[in-house]
């Protein structure tokens, strides 16, 4: 198997292209059939595998948390979470930052990537973009249930009404419902352009009439002509286009909650481009957290490769760098600025009642993964990148808790310092979205394919054009 | 292989296409008309009240003025329902064995009130005050109708936020003389009927700044106004009577008036 054999050893491995020595993307020895095979048979099976339904039960089981604490919270009001003056945001913001950072690696791999004409995003897209999708609902989930009343969240719409009023368009908080609506909309267009032609697969592999009938119709007559993939292709640039800049506004909007705010610690300029590296590093981190285990559970040993492992961390290296360098120059600034508040807003981080979160987040976040990531050994290895995949997260979560809560609980006034302390419905709720995002991310596991065959076949080596070679007409084009 | 869609699905599939965006418009023009319906604003309903007080027989028949009842419609922000004393009045000696005004007796017997149904139930956070419209030359017909035509009571407006500020930011097209606030028949200076207003130079804040009266056209020219020698202008059209008065009155910009602390407090 992959993982196993000397790293250079290309007699050895078959995974290590000989010309390259680097891993390869799809391991060889794959066609057309191969590929679809492998994926189709996933959702098309008979036996669905046990271990799906456990782990359905157990993300249902926790997802009733989000339904009981919800109910909860509508009927007796947001006093039953921690939040109190001066800290009047506390885990509902925290957990809706931390999921929208999650979903932005999908748009990433999706839209970036594609950009670049990366191609070995095309094994991780489709489930990545599943995960933004997914990590969005719990998101949205959160700003419609941390305001007080909720029923009255629809007037954050610009809808003309009775009242004459319209939303406060300079508010952030205004902003984040336009951005995470079309974040959310253009996710899941451009996630469900790309499973079309998935879909004519999966009409034609059919053999239960049921299925044939729910995968026609979501192929939408899907016949894979010329003239359609060429308008699928314009559509699939024109969506990543958009979602690049989108992908990047929106969590620039989500700091804009803070930055635009005067409180220390909050109003940084710094913010935009250093929360949306913060979403891309726990996006990935999240990414990596389920390859990992979907490639072992499935046997996708072969599409997804350890080149796309050792990939995703070197983004995560990046974009941990960026976070890093952010942290250094938040360090710096509060000295620099010579602002007393400033100081003394970053010294309470450190060193104040709650500066084992910041210690925390410094360990998880920037000493862990920013060691260990230079090596290439530890890039490759399985068991390591699951387990720094969920320390990243951890320490993710932490960096708006940091954000959020030591910014708040200590500001300007003396008389106003307060405290906060999560409730067990802060906690219920959160690990409930958990639960949710699970069951979601299993119903699509079952029900959707989960890596985009189309591109996978794009990528075999029977696709590439040989120039001037006598049988350049006949074999297919790759057109992306 | 089969076919999995017979030829059929197409016309279904184009439908499904055009009625998803019909039903998108549809719910859209729907959901702006319902808010809007009278099933929301209950405009033009009756309801059943203790006693079928008629203001159509009060004012229209016997010539009552509203504020024969509603006594402190000028000078409080609620103009108040008439006690059962003010009923007793007349009807100490009117139709003193009516089964229709049995609720009115025994509560002048027992001291209880009488349970009259609001119909102009603005929600509590709204804090409307009737005396400043009334001083600044709204007419009780602007917003509650033709009352004196209303055997039963009824809401002729919306009273919805919009309604309000509509008149906030435009109040000239409602503003009238204060000697014809209680005149429900009020239609605006026209042609026939121009009206004719001067400054009476007693300045403050309410309308008793300026003098108007209504010319007939048949009638006297001379109008005889109370003047410290200001100008007298006549107006034939409402939007100039509007404008006027919106200064004489000393009525504020309509940014001032749709700010929000005007109405919630």
């Amino acid at each position: 198997m992959a993982t196993k054999g000397p790293l250079h050893d290309p007699v050895v491995d078959p995974m290590i292209d000989p010309r390259t020595g680097e891993y390869a993307v799809i391991a060889p020895g794959h066609n057309f059939k191969s590929v679809t095979t492998l994926i189709a048979d996933i959702v098309l099976t008979e036996n669905t595998p046990l271990g799906w339904f456990f782990g359905l039960m157990v993300g249902g089981g926790v997802a009733m948390g989000v339904v009981v604490g919800i109910t909860w919270l509508f009927l007796k009001g947001v006093g039953i979470w921690g939040v109190t003056m001066p800290g009047a945001w506390g885990f509902a913001i925290i957990n809706f930052v931390w999921w929208i950072g999650i979903g932005h690696a999908g748009t990433l791999i999706s839209a970036i990537l594609l950009l670049f004409k990366q191609t070995w995003r095309n094994s991780i897209n489709r489930f990545a973009e599943a995960m933004t999708i997914f990590a969005v609902v719990c998101a949205g989930t959160f700003p419609l249930i941390h305001v007080g009343r909720p029923w009255l969240a629809y007037w954050l719409m610009p809808y003309p009404n009775t009242m004459n009023v319209w939303p406060q368009f300079r508010s952030p908080l205004a902003w984040d419902v336009f951005a995470v609506s079309t974040y959310a909309t253009i996710s899941i267009v451009f996630w469900y352009i790309g499973m079309i032609p998935d879909f004519g697969t999966m009409r034609d592999r059919a053999v239960l009439p049921f299925a044939k009938y729910a995968y026609g119709i979501l192929s939408l007559g899907w016949r894979g002509s010329t003239r359609h993939w060429i308008r699928y292709e314009t559509a699939s640039l024109l969506l990543a286009g958009l979602s690049t800049p989108l992908v990047l506004s929106v969590h620039t909007v989500i700091s804009f909650d803070f930055a635009v705010a005067s409180l220390a610690g909050w109003h940084t300029t710094i913010f935009p481009p250093y929360f949306v590296a913060g979403a891309v590093y726990s996006g990935f981190a999240m990414v990596l957290t389920l390859a990992i285990p979907l490639r072992k559970i499935y046997h996708l040993e072969d599409v997804v490769t350890l080149r796309h492992l050792d990939n995703m961390a070197k983004v995560m290296l990046a974009t941990g760098s960026i976070v890093g360098y952010g942290y250094a120059m938040e360090v710096f600034m509060s000295w620099f600025s010579a602002s007393h508040w400033e100081f003394f807003m970053m010294w309470n981080r450190m060193f104040g009642p709650m500066g084992w979160g910041y210690w925390m987040l410094i360990l998880t976040n920037i000493a862990i993964p920013l060691t260990t990531l230079w090596s290439r050994k530890l890039r490759v290895n399985v068991t390591f990148l699951f387990i720094l995949s969920l320390i990243v997260n951890t320490g993710m979560w932490f960096e708006r808790f940091v954000i959020v809560v030591t910014s708040l609980y200590r500001d300007y006034l003396p008389s106003s310092w307060g405290t906060y302390r999560a409730t067990k419905w802060d906690y219920m709720i959160y690990i409930g979205t958990m639960g949710l995002f699970t069951v979601l991310f299993f119903c699509f596991v079952r029900f959707l394919p989960m890596i985009p065959m189309s591109e996978l076949r794009m990528m075999l080596p029977q696709t590439k054009v040989k120039r001037g070679g006598s049988d350049a007409e006949t074999v297919v084009e790759e057109t992306a | 292989m089969a076919q999995v869609f017979d030829r059929s699905s197409n016309a279904l599939a184009r439908m499904s296409l055009v009625l998803t965006g019909l039903i998108v418009i549809a719910l859209g023009v729907g959901l702006d008309q319902l808010q809007r319906s009278p099933w929301v604003t209950r405009q033009g309903q009756r309801p059943d009240q203790p006693v079928p007080f008629s203001h159509k027989h009060h004012v229209e028949g016997l010539g009552l003025q509203c504020q024969y009842c509603h006594t402190s419609v000028e000078k409080s922000s609620y103009a108040g329902i008439p006690p059962t004393k003010t009923c007793i009045n007349c009807h100490a000696q009117i139709w003193t064995n009516a089964a229709l005004l049995e609720p009115v007796r025994h509560s002048w017997a027992t001291g209880e009130s009488i349970n009259w149904i609001k119909v102009h139930d603005l929600p509590d956070y709204v804090y409307f005050n009737h005396e400043i419209h009334v001083n600044k030359g709204i007419g009780c017909a602007s917003c509650h109708g033709r009352v004196d035509e209303m055997p039963l009571m009824y809401m002729q407006n919306t009273l919805q936020m919009e309604w309000c500020l509509n008149c906030h930011r435009n109040p000239g097209v409602n503003l009238r003389p204060t000697s014809e606030i209680y005149n429900m028949a009020w239609a605006g200076p026209s042609e026939e009927k121009p009206v004719a207003c001067t400054s009476t130079g007693k300045g403050g804040p309410t309308a008793q700044s300026v003098s108007c009266k209504v010319v007939d056209k048949g009638g006297p020219l001379n109008v005889s106004l109370e003047t410290t020698g200001g100008m007298t202008q006549t107006f034939t059209s409402q939007a100039d009577l509007g404008r006027f008065l919106t200064q004489q009155y000393h009525i504020r910009s309509a940014n001032e008036l749709s700010s929000c602390e005007v109405c919630h407090r």
